[in-house]
């Protein structure tokens, strides 16, 4: 698909779309400082804590979310320091991301879905992650719960920065009854997995979670042991089925089967999967929003 | 909490979440508003193609859903699930569950 750019035509890219908005291209100074921090062996939790309450919004917001059901925790946790010595400063960066991230896209509004619903389902996703990781036994399960959490963050761009396509991506997926990332496919050539891959990549996110969201939607990569796609995928479907916030899609995307046979989670597990992600969605889509 | 419905498949009760507007911002019906067979012609008079609708107007009684069970004509079989395969067992599992759900 051609771009008009001024007055030249270019190829329309993930990469493109990613470029096109220049307040997205790199994370906030804040996060990049807290990771070279937690990274240094001569900083202290202290140093950690300085740099998280550079921002008093986002110190309120850690200590709220450590005090949640979500950690569940017995005693309260009333300083960042406290809180990055119960949580462990790697989830707490992670923790720190989301955050970041959430605020940044805050002001971008467009006129498909309303930024509420779509961080309800992409918080309910990054939770459905973690609860299959942790069913699964993976003790990374942060790592789950961010791939989860940007899954279709792609879309976001495209539907802020891309109205026109959007609406005939959208109308497609209506008119000929696909999912909505069936419909990107055949307009772009591409589909939001691919634009939010591009960007986690600028972001310089692990390349785990770069391919979580590139092949969330397929094809099944053969890396040894790492499911983080399939996980993903599951969440993805389980969250649609849930019908928890919005990400633009109508339908719920068809389950690859052989994305579900590489979790070997049995079909009488999911009603407990269900109950574990709508609870703990409950306690704390609140704290993100 | 609201979903957004095709126009076509919109049936009467269902409650609208949002005001809905024609081109030029003029209120057609606002929102809240129950639908009834009346309203939903004027919608489609209108070329209004999608609505958000209320999500729990949306809960068909027990009744009907014990008779969508059958017909394998609910909700989520016909909008929602439409691209999955109706026999995978995680996909017929999913459903079950669903379905106990909204009749909590």
């Amino acid at each position: 698909m051609q771009l008009r750019n001024k007055d030249r035509m270019m190829e329309l890219t993930a990469e493109v779309i990613v470029g096109h908005n220049p307040d997205l291209v790199t994370l906030p100074d804040l996060y990049f400082k807290l990771e070279q921090t937690i990274a240094s062996p001569t900083s202290s939790i202290d140093d950690a804590a300085e740099i998280i309450h550079s921002d008093p919004a986002l110190a309120a917001r850690l200590l709220k979310i450590a005090n949640s059901a979500f950690y569940s925790h017995p005693v309260e946790i009333n300083t960042v320091q406290r809180a990055l010595m119960l949580i462990g400063t790697r989830q707490l960066k992670e923790l720190a991301m989301a955050t970041v991230v959430i605020d940044m896209f805050k002001s971008l509004n467009n006129p498909f879905i309303s930024m509420k619903d779509f961080w309800e389902h992409s918080i309910a996703c990054g939770i459905a992650c973690r609860v299959i990781a942790i069913y699964l036994g993976k003790r990374d399960y942060e790592q789950y719960y961010l791939a989860g959490l940007f899954h279709v963050i792609g879309r976001l761009i495209l539907f802020t920065d891309f109205p026109e396509i959007s609406e005939k991506t959208t109308e497609l997926s209506l008119e000929k009854k696909i999912p909505l990332f069936e419909a990107e496919n055949e307009i772009m050539g591409f589909n939001h997995a691919n634009i939010g891959h591009a960007l986690l990549k600028n972001w310089n996110l692990p390349l785990a979670q770069q391919q979580a969201v590139q092949f969330q939607h397929g094809p099944q990569t053969d890396i040894p042991m790492a499911i983080l796609p399939e996980t993903v995928h599951v969440a993805d479907w389980l969250v649609n089925g849930l019908s928890i916030g919005s990400s633009g899609e109508q339908y719920v995307p068809p389950l690859i089967d052989s994305f579900w046979q590489r979790l070997e989670i049995p079909e009488s597990a999911l009603g407990e999967l269900i109950d574990q992600t709508d609870q703990q969605y409950q306690s704390v889509a609140g704290l993100f929003l | 909490m609201s979903v957004i419905f095709s126009i076509q498949h919109i049936s009467p009760g269902m409650s609208l979440a949002d005001d809905v507007l024609d081109n030029g911002g003029r209120l057609l019906v606002a929102a809240s508003t129950t639908l009834d067979d009346k309203k939903i012609r004027v919608l489609k008079s209108w070329g209004v193609s999608e609505v958000s609708i209320r999500k729990e107007s949306t809960i068909p009684s027990t009744a009907a859903i014990t008779a969508n069970l059958q017909s394998e004509n609910t909700l989520h079989n016909m909008n929602q699930f439409q691209c999955n395969d109706p026999g995978h067992k995680a996909v017929v599992e999913f459903k079950k569950l669903l379905m106990e759900r909204e009749c909590n």
